[in-house]
């Protein structure tokens, strides 16, 4: 056999079902109090107000701007649809609407981009091309569908897959001067801890900085490899649990260290979850084993979402200076907790012929929230300029104005430079992959 | 095992690749300050800046208070301009006060009820016939741009048959009540409990006394940029002016009023009058050798302090005046002013590890 006939194979060679059972319980019983949280939290009233101006991200602008009203109700469908999902009660259709519902809520608004939002919503749109309620669900319990014991392969590994690519990623983006030299954000956001009970005095140390810097690093590079192996699977999902709740403990990260700690739990053998799984009434040997009927549309599916999901991460080596600065090829590519920035963006309203009408009150037009965030993004400053050209145009009943920015942000401890050019019309600027000539490129002496 | 060799050479290239692409180095990383250092500090804010501010404040209110009562006991011309003479001392008293928003003063929502300008007159209008609440906020109704209305919005008879009108007086005198009432609660918890685990809260963790310092600190110095300067001067509006926004329109104290805003702000950053003083944040900046760029980040803001302010007092007029007869100058205050901004909001905090957090992420982070 060659090789590819021999990973195909592998790909297609059977398991029990039980690891993909319990990952949908989990994770969308985690959804599900994710949502209940977000709802009860009052977080759509103060994020989603009506009538604001909502950033938005590259190709996805069209989605709409649909006020708090309309996102609770998104918010109460997720609420039902996860809950239905993690039953296994009309499967498809509700994974399909918890995905759309998701990806709505999530593209709102770009400023309140997280990257485990992300990783979720890519978890959900594998799951509805999975067959999780084949096997101890309510669907097969009410309406007989045909229910498999076996399934092939590649149905676990690709979310193994797709949660060894998060950890590499964010690894491989630790590996930066800011943080492997100088330590940064950890320096300066550990002592801000430091009035926490035991650990306090110790966060304060700056050893302690570059320890975690190190080990952060290291953890997560190869935590996909030891959680892989069986061998080293048990002591490091001891890692897995001591690493996320500690950074829980010490970042407001919300759910995400709770997504990981749950996530990863597929990488325990199928053996051990139909084990579990049938103490609460699972039973491994009930239903048939899936058989993957045409092998070449899914080999290109499954090879176009690994292609995607490799490039993503890899596109900012395309753009030129530092990406913790410029943040082009920023979201969308694992990078997480990399970054200490502030910034003030003063936007200056000229005429055609460059005399100077006024500046804007940022406040008029963005909640704080957004104003920070806009402050220290070049893609937002651009989005807001063009918005405000509208909107002024409109207000003062004045035409061909232009809009320029004074925006000096500071970057890990770095004293505060220029983020974009002063003198460039910025509503005149076009969106796309291609570099931004306009950003002022991060000096280092 | 072959995995862990792959692992281990990813992890050279990664490192190495990023270490040439962007060479960096970094002016000054969080700087320890000493124990005694910050309790020191804090205690000299506590007992020079903010304590004897907010009494001075407090005592200049009662004497206001007595007027009003004499005034509104008996409505004379005298009493009147004694009452606007306690106004303007009380009013400019509390600019020193201003600043230190936080703690006791957040909890009483001070500047709510002392000090949001502009005023409001429907809001005003409508708290006189409905008669005040003082548990309201977010009013505009209240505090000393009500009174500076109502001491001065018209020719003195005017003024004086307004005030003797009963829902006027008993508006005039719960407003006055309930500035006393908080301001007294604040004077008390400075001086008690929370006086004491201000000077002791060291640290840098949100909440700690230099985060408060140093956020508030910014917060009220873009209070003056935006609300006593910019948004009258219409370079917020393309131009459009708004002479009647300025604090103290209706007095004509809107100069006198910036210039003590400038001024305590200032003290706030010097820890009193100027670079000679014993310790404050530019001693503090200073002590720790900040540098920015190749220059010292202290010397960079206090010479900022200084154009602005020479520029404050070089207009001539009140500001609701200066922002249409003085244009350049106005602007030019403006723009120095914003050139502050960006030294104090994001290369001072940088530079002493301190999280701006006055605007902060209302959910999850990551």
């Amino acid at each position: 056999m060659s090789r590819i006939q021999k990973l195909s194979s592998y790909l297609r060679s059977d398991v029990s079902i039980a690891p993909l059972v319990s990952f949908r319980i989990l994770f969308y019983g985690l959804f599900l109090f994710g949502a209940c949280r977000f709802l009860d939290s009052g977080w759509i009233y103060e994020l989603y107000l009506d009538n604001e101006f909502y950033f938005k991200f590259y190709g996805l602008e069209w989605v709409p701007n649909i006020g708090s009203k309309a996102m609770t109700f998104i918010y109460l469908i997720m609420i039902v649809s996860s809950l239905f999902c993690m039953l296994g009660l009309f499967y498809r259709a509700s994974s399909i609407v918890t995905f759309i519902a998701f990806f709505f809520y999530e593209f709102t608004d770009a400023t309140n981009y997280l990257n485990h939002y992300y990783l979720v919503l890519l978890l959900l749109f594998l799951l509805i091309f999975s067959p999780a309620n084949r096997a101890f669900s309510l669907d097969v319990r009410f309406w007989k569908i045909k229910s498999y014991s076996r399934i092939p392969r590649y149905m676990i590994l690709l979310i193994q897959v797709q949660l060894a690519m998060v950890y590499f990623f964010a690894g491989l983006a630790k590996l930066n001067t800011d943080w492997m030299v100088n330590f940064m954000p950890m320096a300066v956001w550990l002592p801000a801890k430091g009035d926490l009970p035991l650990i306090g005095p110790i966060l304060a140390k700056p050893i302690t900085a570059a320890i975690f810097s190190y080990g952060g690093a290291f953890y997560d590079l190869s935590i996909a490899f030891f959680l892989f192996f069986k061998r080293t699977r048990f002591v490091a999902y001891l890692f897995v649990l001591a690493f996320h709740l500690m950074v829980g403990l010490l970042f407001n990260i919300g759910l995400f260290p709770y997504i990981m700690i749950l996530s990863t739990t597929i990488f325990f053998s199928d053996e051990l979850h139909a084990k579990i799984l049938s103490k609460i009434g699972f039973n491994p040997n009930k239903g048939s084993t899936f058989i993957v009927n045409r092998v070449a549309p899914l080999y290109a599916a499954l090879s176009l979402f690994l292609f995607v999901q490799l490039i993503l991460p890899l596109r900012s080596l395309a753009y030129p200076g530092s990406v913790l600065w410029h943040e082009q090829g920023y979201r969308f590519s694992w990078r997480v907790m990399l970054i200490e920035k502030t910034g003030v963006a003063t936007f200056k309203v000229y005429d055609k012929d460059d005399v100077f009408l006024g500046e804007v009150d940022n406040s008029k037009y963005l909640s704080p929230y957004k104003e920070k965030q806009m402050a220290i993004q070049p893609d937002f400053i651009m989005q807001y300029a063009k918005y405000l050209k509208e909107q002024l145009e409109e207000e003062y009943k004045i035409k061909n104005i232009k809009i320029k920015c004074d925006c000096f942000a500071a970057l890990n401890g770095r004293a505060s430079q220029r983020l974009v050019d002063p003198d460039i019309d910025l509503s005149k600027q076009i969106d796309s992959w291609s570099a931004k000539s306009w950003i002022v490129q991060l000096k280092d002496k | 095992m072959r995995i862990f060799s792959v692992l281990a050479i990813c992890l050279c290239i990664g490192f190495f690749s990023s270490c040439s692409s962007d060479d960096t180095s970094v002016t000054s990383l969080c700087p320890e300050i000493e124990e005694s250092e910050q309790t020191a500090l804090f205690q000299f804010y506590k007992d020079q800046l903010i304590i004897p501010a907010y009494e001075q404040a407090l005592s200049d209110l009662g004497v206001l208070n007595t007027s009003l009562d004499d005034l509104l006991n008996e409505p004379t011309a005298e009493n009147l301009s004694e009452a606007r003479v306690a106004f303007r001392s009380a009013y400019l008293s509390w600019e020193y006060a201003e600043p230190y928003y936080f703690g006791p003063a957040e909890d009483q929502l001070i500047e709510d009820h002392v000090n949001y300008f502009p005023l409001n007159r429907d809001s005003l209008q409508f708290s006189i016939d409905e008669g005040f609440d003082s548990d309201l906020t977010e009013r505009y109704d209240r505090g000393f741009p009500a009174m500076d209305y109502l001491f001065y919005f018209g020719s003195e008879d005017e003024i004086l048959e307004y005030i003797t009108n009963s829902d006027v007086r008993s508006y005039l005198l719960a407003n006055m009540d309930n500035m006393v009432n908080r301001l007294s609660q604040v004077v008390e918890e400075w001086n008690g409990s929370f006086g004491s685990s201000f000077v002791s809260n060291i640290g840098k963790v949100d909440g700690a006394s230099l985060s408060q310092i140093i956020n508030t600190y910014n917060r009220h110095f873009e209070t003056i940029k935006r609300n006593r300067i910019g948004l009258a001067s219409g370079v917020l509006t393309l131009g459009f002016k708004n002479p009647s926004v300025v604090e103290g329109f209706y007095s004509g104290l809107s100069l006198d009023l910036a210039k003590a805003a400038v001024e305590s702000s200032s003290n706030y950053f010097y820890g009193g009058s100027g670079t000679d003083s014993q310790r404050g944040i530019y001693n503090l900046l200073n002590d720790l050798n900040i540098q920015v760029g190749n220059e010292s980040l202290a010397n960079k803001m206090d010479a900022t302090i200084v154009d602005f302010s020479q520029l404050l007092n070089d207009l001539n007029s009140s500001l609701d005046a200066a922002v249409i007869n003085e244009e350049a100058a106005v602007s030019e205050l403006y723009q120095s002013m914003s050139s502050y901004v960006v030294l104090a909001k994001t290369d001072m905090p940088t530079a002493l590890c301190i999280s701006i957090t006055y605007v902060d992420n209302p959910s999850d982070s990551d």
